[in-house]
This record gives structure tokens, sequence and C-alpha cells, in this order.
């Protein structure tokens, strides 16, 4: 995701990050954009934002199946709505693909080891 | 005229002297080796050091403590936390609205919950969560996590904190101090702080 972009979102400016991502999505949606959205409705965590947000980084993992982001928010906006499996699962992903990242011990405690293992 | 004008003047800016010079003393010393209630909560500390606890709250459930001065090192107590409410009080709620502590935040989301607080509040265009790993506060299963930032000052601070969210309230310490010099001095009292942090059930 685009740093200016990135920081936006945690800005907490939920219509104004929406503009943004919208216009600049005029030429065509990509994974980043589809991240970034996916970022700014899970944040704000209301449960239909929830729901959303995870259409948004499965959108953003059907571009790019590399991008370890998208796993990251999809499995944890998966478990708050309660599809635990499904959300472990990305979650082990995101492991996979970012085994060194900051959070990789903290999302750890929500997988577990059998499914890690898988 | 003009003296009693300069008189009443004086007069006025050594009354706003006192009472500045009175707001900046206005903490209170929190002894060591003496239980105490924080943030209005019912979490609790038993600190090894003399701290000073300052009077000017940045939220509701918060209290700030320091030893040298906040800007030197800022301990911050979130006692309880409550649902749908932001960490620090929202100073624009229109223009600047704060992030919220929801019913759906989980323990791996707090340190972003701080991130985008101190974005908002702090201006902070610089913030890097550093770790967060799993770990034991008051007692139950919570996070810490390390972190750096640069604010309004261009300081860069480092931060540790610890949190845990309990019968659906968040309770965290935070540390904070400059990188350089400042922060290595003094973090291990507060890892001897927090180590003697308790929730009364």
């Amino acid at each position: 995701m685009p740093v200016f972009l990135k920081d936006q979102i945690k800005l907490n400016d939920f219509g104004g990050s929406e503009y943004l991502i919208n216009a600049l999505s005029a030429n065509g949606w990509t994974a980043p954009l589809w991240h970034a959205r996916g970022e700014l409705f899970r944040t704000r965590g209301n449960p239909r934002d929830l729901v959303n947000a995870a259409d948004f980084y499965s959108e953003a993992i059907k571009l790019d199946p590399a991008m370890a982001d998208a796993y990251r928010g999809l499995g944890l906006a998966l478990v708050k709505t309660g599809r635990l499996t499904d959300g472990q699962n990305a979650l082990r992903t995101y492991l996979s693909l970012k085994s060194d990242a900051p959070d990789a011990g903290m999302i750890r405690t929500l997988v577990p080891q059998e499914v890690i293992n898988k | 005229m003009t003296f009693r004008f300069v008189t009443h003047g004086f007069v006025l800016a050594a009354t706003a002297l006192l009472l500045t010079s009175t707001a900046a003393q206005a903490h209170k010393l929190r002894i060591k080796g003496a239980q105490v209630a924080v943030a209005g909560s019912s979490m609790s500390v038993t600190p090894e050091l003399d701290w000073n606890s300052l009077s000017v709250k940045v939220g509701k459930n918060t209290e700030t403590w320091t030893l040298d001065g906040e800007q030197l090192n800022d301990v911050t107590f979130y006692g309880g936390i409550p649902f749908n409410s932001p960490l620090v009080r929202e100073k624009n709620k229109k223009n600047q609205p704060l992030p919220k502590f929801t019913s759906t935040t989980l323990p791996v989301e707090v340190p972003e919950l701080l991130e985008r607080t101190y974005r908002t509040y702090k201006d902070s265009a610089s913030f890097q969560i550093l770790s967060a790993e799993p770990s034991s506060f008051l007692g139950r299963q919570g996070v810490v996590f390390t972190y750096e930032y640069t604010d309004a000052d261009e300081l860069t601070r480092k931060g540790e904190a610890r949190a845990s969210i309990i019968d659906g309230k968040l309770y965290m310490i935070t540390f904070e101090a400059p990188r350089l010099n400042y922060f290595g001095k003094t973090i291990n009292d507060f890892r001897n702080l927090v180590e003697t942090a308790r929730l009364r059930q």
C-alpha cells in the first residue's frame, strides 16, 4: 500500500479516506486499494464493517495472492465475525508469508498449533 | 493614570504567575512501597520509587506519572476503557474524531488502536510498531508491544506498553521517553512498576 494511503487510513477520517480510495480506483481497483479499503472498514469495526472488510481483503488477495497483510486483515475480520476456521486459515497464510512480522507472536495466539502445522 | 495601569498590569502578571506556578505543582507524590489505585479504577500499583502523578489527565479513565517530567519519561495508566470510547479525550469530535475501543477489538489490535489515536491526538506523522508479543498483564493473557513515534516537538520517542482486555474493558500502561538516552535509562523502572500492577476483583 502506498505510504500516503496507509497514513491517511490511520487518521480515522473515514469519509475522507473512502473518498480518496474511490478516487484512486477511477482507473481500476488494485490489490493495494482493496487492502486499504479493508483496513478502513476493519479498523472502524462496526459488525457490518467487518463483513465488508473481509470481502475487500478477499478482492485484494484475488489480485495479489502473495499480499501478506491482506491475509492478516482477512483473518482478523473473519475471526471477529465468528468465522473462526476460515479466519485461522487466513492468519496461518499470513504467518507463512511474513514469519518475521512484528506481530507474529500475537497472531500465533489466535491460530491453534494444529492449524499452523497443516 | 499610566502608573495605575502599569501597577494593575504588574498585579495581574504576578497573579497569573502564581496561578501557573500552583498549577504546575499540583501533582501528587506516589510514595515508594505504598500501594495506590490508579486512573480512578480498580487497577493498582506499588511503586519501588517515588513517582509524580500529574494533575492533568489525557482522558477520563487515565492517570499520568513521571519521574523527571512528562517530556522525559511518561507513564500513562488506562484504567478500564469501556466499549465505544476513545483512549483519550477527543479535542475535536467533529473534525478530529479518535478511534474507539469496541466490543470487537482484539488484543492484537490494541497497538493499532494506540497508533491511530496518536496520529490524530499527538499529530504524530511518524509512528511505527516495533513488536507485539503475548504477555500476561493483570493476571490475564494480554499483549506487550513496543513502538516509536515523533510528534510535534520532532523528538523521536520510544514506547513500551502492556495491555489486557478484562470483562469488556481495556487496561493498559504505556511508557514513553526520548529514544536517545532517556528510554534506556528508565525502562526498567517502568517494567518494575508494571510487575506490581494488580486488579481488585
